[in-house]
């Protein structure tokens, strides 16, 4: 991963997903997570850069 | 008493197999030698969480009378191995590396597990492992890591530490590990030794904690390819328990046993595996590139090739394994948060932390990648690579956060499901391993085991031993 142009979130935006998740993180566990979980938004953002073709369609459903 | 001119502890399963058949060796003689060896090595490598001296010396006498009485089953007959401690044992404690799982007992066996013991296998112990086959060494856990027997202050790569510590320094003759990023590869290519990752779906994962259920992968750490070969025989096939397992039919994997690569062709994506980065070792490469070369020697045609998914794949595999991990995990983490290690709790939360879209792109990515290897395996038999970006880190200044960042050479073929292999290739000038992987098409391991083994028996790396 790329260490330039590091995403970054803010704490309160954080808090409020890992509230959200129901993790239960105390202040000094958000503090700690919050820059590995930004290490991650790296990956995810790599994710929602490609244009994926019909072919990458991952959710199928058989009745049967 | 048996005539040959090794330790008992290094003979491999292929040099003791027809010495068990024919009543030149022992079982009893082979179990106890390894347990001789344990006690020699055991409080500098960290290697087990539970030996099994009383029961293991029990089924050794049990092989013993079965092959006296003419009732040999196989190579992996009378000889004694190891489970990382993921694989259900009944009655034994499966701990999976982590205070949650401390006291755990299974009642039934993994598939895996009474395959082995179907086949005659000695079962010595359960080695230590990365909590919950995930991150890295981890003091916060019950269990200290394994050593690499090569460099004690080295770390032995994971997550199936303590099977590639237990293998390389003869403390057992093979093991079985378990793989959802590189975790049989990585370790067995830091610790000089061999470790196959069959196809997603050729060997069951009933009864193996899961990590990825779309990822994980069971597969065994030896020796040599031979050893390994005869291992996967033993395990491979459907499981009904396993609703992911393959029923396509399990080839005889010991006709593979052969020298021949003449005119196959191994794909050598350069632009990602042997190009300038700052997260890949030079010296990794250099040591690499000249078994690439031999292989060449050797009749291989190596064309280089272009994967444009390869950039994205170490994400989506990363993605994928820590949201479905997310999703195994998530009552434990809730209510107990506490009883998992540092490294572990915090990736785990972070799987809950992620979006469905998230995981979605990552699954999408996945069948681009997948769709992609698959057409350049129409070309090539073969794609040949580095199995780590780096050798074996020290203890001392080792940084978790590290294995998170950078290049995967593995994770490409957990993402697509491929069958690989590390087989040792060289050291660096500090003389610590360097593995060669190699990778093939869905179901291949005939031909990937047979282009490792030929590989191998030029090349002779499994001659050397670490000194300890």
């Amino acid at each position: 991963m790329a260490s330039e142009n590091k995403p970054q979130i803010s704490m309160e935006e954080f808090k409020l997903m890992a509230d959200r998740a129901g993790l239960g993180m105390d202040q000094a566990e958000l503090d700690h997570l919050k820059p590995i979980y930004e290490l991650y938004m790296e990956y995810t953002a790599m994710m929602h850069s490609i244009e994926f073709g019909p072919e990458e369609m991952v959710v199928e459903f058989h009745p049967d | 008493m048996t005539q040959t001119n090794k330790k008992l502890h290094e003979l491999t399963i292929h040099e003791s197999g027809e010495m068990l058949k024919n009543g030149e060796l022992s079982p009893v003689e082979l179990t106890q030698a390894f347990f001789n060896r344990i006690d020699e090595t055991e409080d500098r490598l960290h290697s087990f969480i539970t030996l099994l001296n009383d029961r293991a010396m029990g089924e050794a006498r049990t092989a013993e009378a079965e092959i006296r009485s003419g009732h040999y089953k196989g190579p992996m007959h009378g000889i004694p191995i190891v489970l990382k401690d993921l694989y259900d044992t009944a009655g034994i404690r499966t701990t999976s590396g982590s205070q949650v799982d401390f006291d755990r007992v299974p009642t039934e066996d993994s598939t895996a597990t009474s395959r082995l013991a179907e086949a005659g296998a000695i079962l010595l112990g359960k080695v230590t492992m990365h909590e919950f086959a995930l991150g890295g060494p981890d003091w916060t856990t019950p269990f200290e890591p394994a050593c690499n027997p090569w460099n004690l202050a080295h770390i032995t790569g994971g997550s199936s530490s303590g099977t590639a510590s237990a293998v390389s320094s003869g403390q057992a003759m093979g093991g079985l590990g378990s793989c959802t990023g590189g975790s049989i590869r990585g370790p067995a290519s830091l610790c000089g030794i061999v470790g196959l990752k069959p196809t997603y779906g050729r060997v069951s994962r009933a009864g193996v904690v899961t990590l990825s259920w779309s990822q994980d992968h069971v597969g065994p750490l030896t020796y040599t390819v031979e050893d390994s070969a005869y291992m996967l025989q033993a395990i491979a096939g459907h499981d009904p328990k396993d609703p992911t397992s393959s029923r396509s039919i399990v080839p005889d994997y010991s006709l593979s046993l052969r020298e021949d690569i003449k005119g196959k062709v191994f794909g050598l994506p350069r632009h990602y595996f042997f190009d300038d980065d700052p997260s890949v070792n030079a010296e990794v490469v250099a040591v690499v590139e000249k078994a690439v070369a031999e292989l060449e020697s050797l009749g291989a045609k190596i064309e280089e090739i272009e994967l444009p998914s390869l950039e994205y794949v170490r994400a989506a595999n990363t993605i994928i394994m820590v949201s479905e991990a997310f999703a195994f995990h998530e009552p434990n983490l809730k209510t107990r948060p506490q009883d998992f290690g540092e490294i572990v709790r915090a990736r785990f939360r972070i799987g809950g932390m992620l979006s469905a879209g998230d995981y979605l792109q990552a699954q999408r990515c996945r069948q681009w990648s997948k769709r992609e290897f698959a057409q350049a395996l129409t070309k090539v038999d073969f794609f040949v690579t580095p199995t780590m970006t780096q050798p074996a880190a020290a203890f001392d200044g080792y940084d978790p956060i590290a294995t998170i960042q950078g290049k995967s050479f593995t994770a490409p073929f957990n993402v697509t499901g491929l069958p690989a292999i590390s087989v040792p290739c060289g050291f660096t000038q500090t003389g610590l391993p360097v593995g060669l992987q190699i990778a093939g098409k869905a179901f291949d391991e005939p031909g990937v085991i047979q282009a490792a083994y030929t590989y191998q028996q030029h090349a002779r790396w499994y001659e050397q031993r670490p000194n300890i």
